[in-house]
């Protein structure tokens, strides 16, 4: 099935009466209003979802993966083996494959609500009106819910999102996270895929910082070929709650993030770093949408973007200040480099703001390689060739400090020195 | 705080200075528009048919098109055919000196503070006033036409240099670019046009006034000023219009064209009936304006201060189309009361080393909503091209609104972009410094407010920049505590 014969096939991928679960009906209904997005969209105007519609797409993928083929994964990837690790097939949860602890539970549910504070708030950028938001929830059904207890120690865990099939597919992984109060996690997100034919992920996650919660947080999509992505991330954040999130995504066909952030209560940090690396044709698009609702919150944008070839790059973070949340600090800084005459990038920074005792700021730059700094280092005997490859080492390795979790960092700034060309 | 709302209060009751009506004979057609309104316009400019039919193809183009609704203004919607599209003042068909005109209309501007005759010998300026849709005086016209410079209005073109008139009118802004361009160009009624010929630079800084005088008619002046090779001009526009309690609808064009070498610094002063306390009221700024640098090292510069209008909705731009080709946009949008702004620029870098600079300074006070958006596009072939953007926004109140939403989209990587936006309040230290120093708040807010502008300011003609200070110290008077 094509993307756009989706909302033909409605009824028939989904009869009423299924299951009384309202938020699934509502999808249904928002399905059969709605097309596939275009560029006519704000939020898709640079993204163009034209090379996947070409694609004829299955939505049931065969989970074809046992103890074994994992056992292999976590030998050929990078993966931190002193971490829980949980894979996902397919958007299913392998139940068997991980060890139970005390300080966390999983189980799969029926979906739960929307957080109220994604609702309503930003009319345009709401995951209400998502289309993919709403083509998961009808597709996925059920959720998998990830509760990491109150009070309890410190914890990584590993979410490896793993895609195999011998045909074209389509999968929905859904994944809610509540982190009760006074957790402290390191959660990341893996994507792996071992399929030869095109996947389409289509994620949805919801993660909750109850008070005092610590989030250390990764989304990782690294050399994932044959494979697009979409991944909507909502994150809620509650009083005095900390999130850092941590991005990288390299060599990968089609990438979608939409990270919408909720300070939900006052004394909220968040640190979002991401690097993204375009090759050959890929198209990665980050979007961000941060909602300062209450006083006294911060947050710190950090993205940097290399788009070699003809790789396109799309950055549109949006910051949001509601009328009382005075004393609120929003930064964010973007910065690129295009390394090819056909590579391009769109970016769109956003400020919205109603409070007047905040201070924010967004900046942007967008060059190739600085000719001074190449100089200082051609004068000192470096090739061209060398000294290209430091610098753009040097622009990546900024963001990657900031990557807290000693065992995710590693590999990825090997990949990156192994893969840098000019 | 109840010291600030007081003093909020004081500053929204202070009534419209430049509220009042002038009493002269109109010559109107019925409301609404169709075809027949267009040939009735046509046939009372005694156009010729390239006219006609340019306003035709647009009017047939704007019935096709909807109404835009991306913009971060609102306002009730518009009933296009519940208004005049044509409004004259009688006795003001065939005046050529200054005593001939109506005695009322010279009282108007000298209400405004436009001495025509004062300012022709004090200030040097020529002034090509407008009232409502007919340009009713002319002067310095002599002068300039010696040095073969063509300031006129634009329907007195139409008549006596219909060949240049073909030859660009809607060259920069087509006629089906949008919606209110397209109804622009269906009913435009008068404007001004300026021609420098080769290599002349334009002795003295052109000036027109614009002002909307009757009830319910919409103003659609049109703009045309072209700088042959090499020449140079710097044109003035300041508008304010009497206090009404519909909202008034204004949606001109303004096109530009540079040729090689040459420059045109267009500077605007924007003071129109902003509504009352209530948001009731005021003028709708609905204006497409846009400048195409065509020619290698041609420059294009505006320059505006926008503190009136209920609604300012505009996105002067550049097109840079010749190599080493340069833009700058430099803003200030004031908002107060109810009032509402989405502005910015365009620029379209095409040519090789093209150049652009933004500077937009953005004040929201009272219930003001203030946004600025932009679009820097650097297309493949403009390599070697640089972009600077410095959007600031300054927040007086905790019930105003300041936006920003740039668009940047470059496509070769030997150009470098840099955008930067801050957003903040008037800090407390800086106030309590100037308080120290025994200057009141009031004074202090109005001091820091013109430094912050200061860099915009500076970009205006010397008795604009009093103006422009003035009006933004007038609008902003006691507005934080």
């Amino acid at each position: 099935m094509k993307l756009n014969e989706i909302q033909e096939n409605l009824n028939f991928l989904y009869k009423d009466g299924d299951s009384n679960e309202r938020n699934i009906l509502e999808s249904v209904d928002f399905l059969k209003n709605n097309k596939v997005p275009n560029s006519k969209i704000e939020l898709w105007k640079y993204t163009s979802l034209s090379s996947l519609q070409g694609i004829d797409f299955s939505l049931d993928a065969k989970e074809e993966l046992n103890q074994l083929s994992i056992t292999k994964i976590l030998q050929d990837k990078d993966i931190p083996l002193n971490s829980i690790i949980i894979p996902i097939a397919n958007g299913k949860l392998m139940n068997n494959s991980f060890e139970a602890d005390d300080r966390f539970s999983i189980e799969i549910r029926e979906i739960e609500k929307l957080n109220e504070y994604a609702k309503n708030y930003h009319p345009l950028q709401s995951v209400e009106f998502d289309y993919f938001y709403h083509l998961n929830t009808v597709l996925a059904q059920k959720e998998i819910h990830l509760q990491i207890h109150k009070n309890s120690d410190p914890i990584q865990i590993v979410l490896l999102f793993i895609s195999q099939s011998d045909r074209n597919s389509f999968i929905s992984p859904r994944v809610r996270i509540e982190l009760e109060e006074n957790s402290n996690a390191k959660i990341a997100y893996k994507f792996i895929n071992l399929s030869e034919s095109e996947i389409l992920s289509n994620l949805f996650s919801e993660i909750v910082l109850k008070q005092n919660a610590i989030l250390d947080f990764y989304v990782i999509e690294d050399g994932l070929e044959n494979f697009q992505a979409i991944n909507n991330i909502n994150i809620v954040q509650e009083r005095d709650s900390k999130l850092t999130s941590n991005s990288f995504t390299n060599n990968t066909k089609f990438i979608r993030n939409f990270l919408r952030l909720y300070f939900t209560d006052e004394n909220c940090e968040a640190i979002l770093n991401g690097l993204f690396i375009g090759n050959n044709k890929d198209l990665i698009d980050n979007h961000i949408l941060i909602e300062h609702i209450k006083p006294n919150c911060h947050s710190n944008q950090l993205y940097k973007g290399i788009l070699n070839d003809s790789s396109i790059g799309i950055f549109n973070g949006a910051i949001l200040v509601h009328p009382n949340a005075q004393k609120t600090n929003a930064f964010q800084t973007n910065r690129n480099i295009l390394t090819s005459d056909l590579a391009k990038i769109y970016t769109k920074p956003e400020l919205e703001i109603y409070a007047d005792d905040v201070k924010c700021s967004h900046g942007e730059a967008t060059g190739f390689i600085d000719d001074e700094m190449l100089f200082y280092l051609r004068s000192r005997g470096i090739s061209e060739e060398n000294a290209k490859k430091l610098l753009l080492q040097a622009f990546a390795v900024d963001v990657l400090n900031k990557f807290q979790w000693v065992e995710i960092k590693e590999p990825i700034e090997s990949h990156i020195s192994a893969n840098l060309e000019v | 705080m109840a010291e600030q709302n007081n003093l909020i209060e004081e500053i929204t009751k202070s009534e419209y200075k430049y509220g009042f009506v002038s009493n002269i004979d109109q010559d109107i057609t019925p409301k609404g528009l169709s075809e027949e309104v267009i040939h009735f316009i046509s046939q009372k400019k005694n156009e010729p048919d390239f006219v006609l039919q340019f306003r035709l193809k647009a009017y047939r183009a704007w019935q096709k098109m909807k109404e835009p609704t991306w913009q971060k203004v609102h306002f009730p919607p518009i009933d296009y055919q519940d208004m005049h599209y044509y409004a004259a003042p009688k006795s003001s068909s065939k005046t050529k000196t200054l005593a001939e005109i109506d005695p009322e209309i010279l009282d108007t501007y000298q209400k405004l503070g436009i001495p025509l005759e004062e300012q022709k010998v004090l200030a040097g300026v020529a002034v090509d006033a407008i009232l409502d849709s007919v340009s009713v005086a002319t002067t310095f016209k002599e002068k300039l036409q010696d040095l073969g410079i063509i300031f006129c209005p634009i329907s007195e073109a139409i008549q006596d240099y219909p060949e240049l008139v073909k030859q660009y009118l809607g060259s920069v802004v087509p006629y089906s670019d949008n919606y209110f361009a397209a109804l622009n160009s269906a009913v435009f009624t008068d404007g001004s046009f300026v021609y420098i010929p080769k290599g002349v630079r334009c002795p003295i800084e052109l000036s027109t006034y614009f002002r909307i005088n009757a009830a319910q008619t919409g103003q659609f002046e049109r703009t045309l000023i072209i700088a042959d090779e090499g020449s140079y001009v710097s044109y003035l526009e300041g508008c304010t219009a009497p206090m009404r309690d519909e909202n008034q609808l204004h949606a001109a064009i303004v096109e530009l064209y540079t040729h090689k070498d040459a420059e045109i610094k267009y500077s605007t002063v924007q003071n129109w009936y902003p509504g009352d306390k209530e948001g009731r009221g005021g003028i709708y700024n609905f204006v497409t304006k846009r400048g195409l640098c065509a020619g290698d090292n041609s420059k294009i510069s505006w320059t505006q201060v926008e503190t009136g209008s209920a609604i300012t909705w505009k996105y002067p731009s550049c097109i840079l189309k010749g190599d080493n080709s340069i833009g700058e946009f430099y803003s200030v949008a004031l908002t107060n009361n109810y009032q509402q702004a989405d502005t910015g620029t365009k620029m379209y870098h095409i040519g090789k080393n093209t150049r652009s600079r933004i500077v937009s300074k953005g004040i929201s006070a009272g219930k003001g909503d203030n946004s600025y958006r932009g679009l820097v596009r650097i297309s493949k072939s403009a390599e070697n091209s640089r972009n600077y953007t410095q959007c600031d926004s300054l927040l007086i109140g905790d019930q105003c609104g300041a936006h920003t939403f740039p668009y940047i989209e470059i496509e070769n990587k030997s150009s470098i972009v840099e955008h930067e936006a801050t957003t903040s309040k008037i800090s407390d230290e800086s106030i309590f410094y100037l308080n120290q120093r025994g200057i009141s708040t009031e004074d202090a807010v109005g001091l820091i407010v013109n430094g912050y502008a200061r860099e915009v300011i500076k970009q205006l003609p010397m008795e604009f920049a009093v103006e422009a200070q003035r009006l933004l110290s007038l609008s902003l008077e006691g507005s934080v505590g």
